[in-house]
């Protein structure tokens, strides 16, 4: 992970809150690393992620989504032997221990809560990318 | 001593007749059978106890010996001589039975009465002679007198037609057989005395047997009549029984021609029973009965008019208990000395019997009384129910006193009375009969306070008659008050027809104390009434406030779960909020104008203050809802409190305060939940900074159990009355100080309970104008047992 620079890292952020979605990419940008930005996934992730012709480092996933929830979204993911390497962070508003627990057992690489603090994401970032479990608070 | 002088007595005819032979042998040597006659009178004599057998064997004797036409035996009685035995007469058996008036026979009295054998040559002439029956023309007389023991008993007649045909050796020889005769007659005599003392005796001991088997006086009164009519054997038997309390004699055995009747009991008074009673003195009465016993007041008893009637008191010590009497109708002077003594004998064991039966019945009564009242005291702790109780208290009270009617009165407001309770045969009629107050013979227990007993109801002037009920004359009625707390608030009574028993003190005393339990359970029952009553009024105002209070949780719940959603809402804006906020000040290459970055920086400013209240109301919400958890982990406290003054750095402190941390090397290791003692550190921080002026320090100390972490300020500080607010949920100080201040007002009541979650205390010292300084403790996991176990999770 530490090869990764920042610059050549590429984000995907699945998030159904326009305003949100415009944020954390804003953030990701600001950061420097570059990043995409859907409201949803459909069908299988796997043959979503095909169709786009791209390959994504990270992965920042709502939980709450309307067609196909965060973990129904990470198992697709997980099942993909030729992504192993595609870090999965939880995105939510729901902060409850439980919550970050079940993340945890779903296999997740971390869980961001909402709200985000923009003046400390350039440094979460940077621990996410050196290989860091981020769990929120963390 | 008995048994010797019957052996003399028995010895003595064997004399008599050693000198008999001697006698005769002298006189007629010659004759064979004169030795025959002696050797065949002896044998008699000494095989048989028949009287008449043996007189007539002695005179059969005499015929042998003496010349003689006739002889005959006659035996003293009552100034009669009775002929036993005859022989020598044309109709010898006619002639016995035959009795002589000693008035009409002057040579016969002088014989008895003198004691001096006669001898008269030629009864014709003799003026005194007076033939008698069945005689022969008779020349020659010979009386001897009979004597035994000094007395004469009887008299040796010898007859014949030839006159002077007796000379003095002939009476010499007459004298001997009327000595043998007269010995004959004692030892019969005797043998029937004896005889008759072994029957008695024999009735006594069955009597004594039956009498000490049975524990029933009027058992043993049927046994003791029983066996009075079969040794009696006469018309009148009956067994009296004296009640004095009652003053009534009663008849629990009575029997008349063999026939067994019952009699009723009759009031003690003037009759010869009551007047045996009252002398103490066997009555022995066998001429003029009818007159004598109407002379004393008597009643005639059913049955014909007895001639004789005898009476002996039965003893219980030196109190007349009764009178065993027995009556012949057929004979005068039918009741002997010895039927006397008899009866009396019967009657001593008699009265031992009734006084041990009297003793068996008292304490059997006082047995059945006391489980009487035993069973009243349980059946009151059975049942709380008042009618119940006392019905059941009135029906034992009727079936051990009365059998008629028992009822039980309360006393009501206006002060009648009112059966509330009734059993027995008025039952129907008594219950709810009402009394008006101070009225009837039961109004004047209510008065007075006491029980009493009146046995002639109808004969009292304040009865008052209950409807539906007859007015018998010899109308019982015993009653008791009911006492509650000192008051009477009762009356408890009962009845007795006139054929029952009078009621007798030891009634009352039993009475009084079944009314007593039927005090107490009609106070219990009130007191449960009361108590059921007061528990019904608590569980209604207990159901009353947990439907509240379940309701209160319910509403509690809804509002945690409401505010967790809510929370959750919210924060989905105020991530875009805060974000573009700053993304508005640092989010492009060139710099916003001045005014646009000071106002998109107050809007990240609030959405964080906005922030900060929905993160404490949550944990408020969770903490109410008791769904906080935490998870204790061994950790260093200074790592954590670097991380947190490090974020507090971002604060905007207010010119001249500084965070100083003055937290030593080597602190030990605590159990925390490391994110909720960041939380508890960064308000207390917060907290500190938002009322500081001047500088405040944080400040952390190790001591044997705990670790004790310090957050001191020198802000405005509060009156020790004002700290219990600082730490109540939604309370702020100053509602000034709030507006400038900002804040939840949950910080410190949050930061108290997270400390309490994690095994600690939180507290405040303050003073007003010089600060504050807030402490908390830490569990130190060296220490802890769930340390050492290894990091487990606590919920």
């Amino acid at each position: 992970m530490n090869s990764l620079s920042l610059s050549s890292v590429k984000v995907l952020v699945v998030e159904d809150d326009p305003d949100n979605r415009i944020v954390i990419t804003r953030l990701l940008i600001m950061a420097g690393v570059e990043a995409q930005s859907i409201a949803a996934i459909e069908g299988d992730a796997r043959d979503f992620l095909d169709r786009t012709g791209q390959e994504f480092d990270l992965v920042f996933l709502d939980l709450q989504l309307p067609k196909k929830d965060g973990y129904a979204v990470l198992s697709d993911l997980r099942a993909d032997p030729r992504r192993a390497a595609v870090r999965v962070f939880a995105l939510t508003a729901n902060v409850a221990r439980r919550e970050i627990e079940r993340c945890r057992g779903a296999g997740f690489d971390g869980f961001i809560g909402k709200p985000i603090d923009g003046r400390r994401f350039s440094e979460l970032l940077r621990r996410i990318l050196e290989g860091e479990s981020v769990w929120m608070e963390d | 001593m008995r048994a010797r002088k019957r052996k003399i007595e028995v010895a003595e005819p064997s004399l008599v007749l050693y000198n008999l032979s001697r006698m005769t042998v002298s006189r007629r040597s010659e004759s064979d059978s004169v030795a025959k006659v002696i050797l065949g009178l002896s044998k008699t004599l000494a095989s048989t106890h028949a009287l008449d057998e043996v007189l007539v064997r002695i005179l059969d004797s005499i015929k042998v010996v003496l010349p003689m036409d006739s002889c005959s035996l006659l035996l003293l009685q009552d100034k009669t001589l009775e002929v036993r035995a005859a022989i020598g007469f044309d109709e010898s058996p006619g002639i016995l039975g035959m009795r002589l008036d000693l008035e009409r026979y002057p040579l016969d009295r002088f014989v008895v009465e003198s004691g001096t054998p006669m001898v008269i040559d030629d009864v014709g002439l003799d003026p005194r002679w007076n033939p008698r029956a069945g005689d022969r023309p008779i020349r020659s007389w010979m009386g001897i007198p009979l004597r035994a023991s000094g007395e004469v008993i009887g008299m040796l007649s010898i007859c014949s037609w030839k006159a002077s045909a007796y000379a003095d050796e002939d009476r010499e020889v007459a004298d001997a057989f009327a000595d043998l005769a007269a010995a004959a007659v004692r030892n019969a005599r005797i043998f029937t005395t004896a005889r008759r003392k072994i029957d008695e005796l024999d009735a006594v001991n069955k009597i004594g047997a039956a009498v000490a088997s049975r524990l029933d006086v009027d058992k043993l009164c049927e046994v003791v009549g029983r066996n009075l009519v079969e040794i009696f054997m006469v018309g009148v038997v009956y067994v009296a029984v004296w009640d004095e309390d009652a003053g009534i004699i009663r008849l629990p055995f009575y029997s008349h021609d063999g026939k067994r009747e019952s009699y009723p009991p009759f009031p003690f008074g003037n009759g010869l029973t009551s007047h045996v009673l009252r002398s103490r003195e066997s009555l022995n009465i066998g001429e003029d009965l009818a007159s004598k016993a109407r002379a004393m007041g008597g009643r005639s008893l059913p049955g014909r008019e007895a001639h004789s009637w005898l009476g002996v008191p039965i003893f219980s010590g030196r109190r007349a208990l009764g009178v065993l009497c027995v009556q012949s109708y057929d004979r005068e002077n039918a009741f002997s000395s010895d039927d006397l003594r008899l009866l009396s004998t019967i009657a001593s064991t008699v009265g031992a019997g009734i006084r041990n039966a009297r003793l068996f019945e008292e304490a059997r009564r006082k047995a059945d009384e006391a489980s009487a009242l035993a069973d009243a005291g349980r059946e009151i702790s059975e049942s709380l129910e008042p009618d119940v109780v006392l019905r059941r208290i009135a029906m034992r009270a009727n079936a051990l006193l009365s059998r008629d009617s028992a009822a039980v009165f309360l006393l009501e407001s206006d002060g009648s009375l009112r059966a509330v309770v009734a059993v027995g045969r008025q039952a129907a009629a008594l219950q709810d009969f009402r009394l008006p107050a101070g009225a009837g013979i039961i109004g004047r227990v209510v008065s007075s306070g006491q029980g009493l007993i009146v046995n002639d109801a109808l004969g009292d002037p304040q009865a008052v008659s209950v409807p539906g009920t007859p007015e018998e004359p010899g109308e019982k009625l015993i009653a008791a008050p009911l006492f509650v707390s000192g008051r009477v608030t009762g009356v408890m009574a009962l009845w007795r027809g006139e054929a029952e028993l009078p009621f007798l003190p030891d009634d009352l005393v039993f009475l009084s104390a079944l009314a007593r339990q039927a005090a107490v359970a009609i106070e219990n029952a009130r007191l449960h009434r009361r108590a059921k009553d007061e528990a019904r009024r608590a569980a209604a105002l207990y159901e009353a406030a947990s439907a509240a209070r379940a309701e209160a949780e319910e509403a509690n719940r809804l509002k945690s779960r409401f505010l967790a959603n809510m929370t959750h809402e919210l924060r989905t804006p105020l991530n875009s909020i805060i974000n573009l906020a700053y993304l508005i000040q640092e989010g492009s290459e060139e710099a916003p104008p001045p005014g646009i970055r000071d106002e998109a920086s107050r809007i990240e400013v609030a959405g964080r203050h906005l922030l900060g209240l929905i993160n404490d109301v949550l944990d408020v919400a969770k903490i109410e809802a008791g769904r906080m958890d935490v998870r204790l982990e061994e950790s260093d406290f200074r790592a954590i409190a670097r991380t947190v003054l490090s974020a507090a750095s971002g604060l905007e402190l207010a010119p001249g305060v500084e965070l100083r941390d003055e937290l030593p090397d080597g602190l030990p290791p605590v159990l925390v939940d490391r994110t909720r003692l960041r939380q508890v550190l960064f308000n207390l921080l917060a907290n500190a900074v938002k009322f500081t002026s001047r500088g405040h320090i944080l400040r952390a100390s190790a001591s044997e159990r705990e670790l004790v972490v310090e957050v001191e300020d020198t802000g405005i500080g509060m009156e020790k009355t004002e700290l219990p607010k600082a730490f109540a949920e939604f309370v702020q100080l100053d509602d000034d100080m709030d507006r400038r201040a900002g804040g939840s007002g949950l910080g410190l009541p949050l930061s108290r309970h997270l400390v309490e979650l994690q095994g600690g205390r939180l507290w405040a010292e303050s003073r007003k104008g010089v600060g504050s300084v807030f402490r908390f403790t830490l569990v130190r996991a060296d220490l802890s047992r769930l340390a050492r176990a290894g990091g487990e999770r606590l919920a």
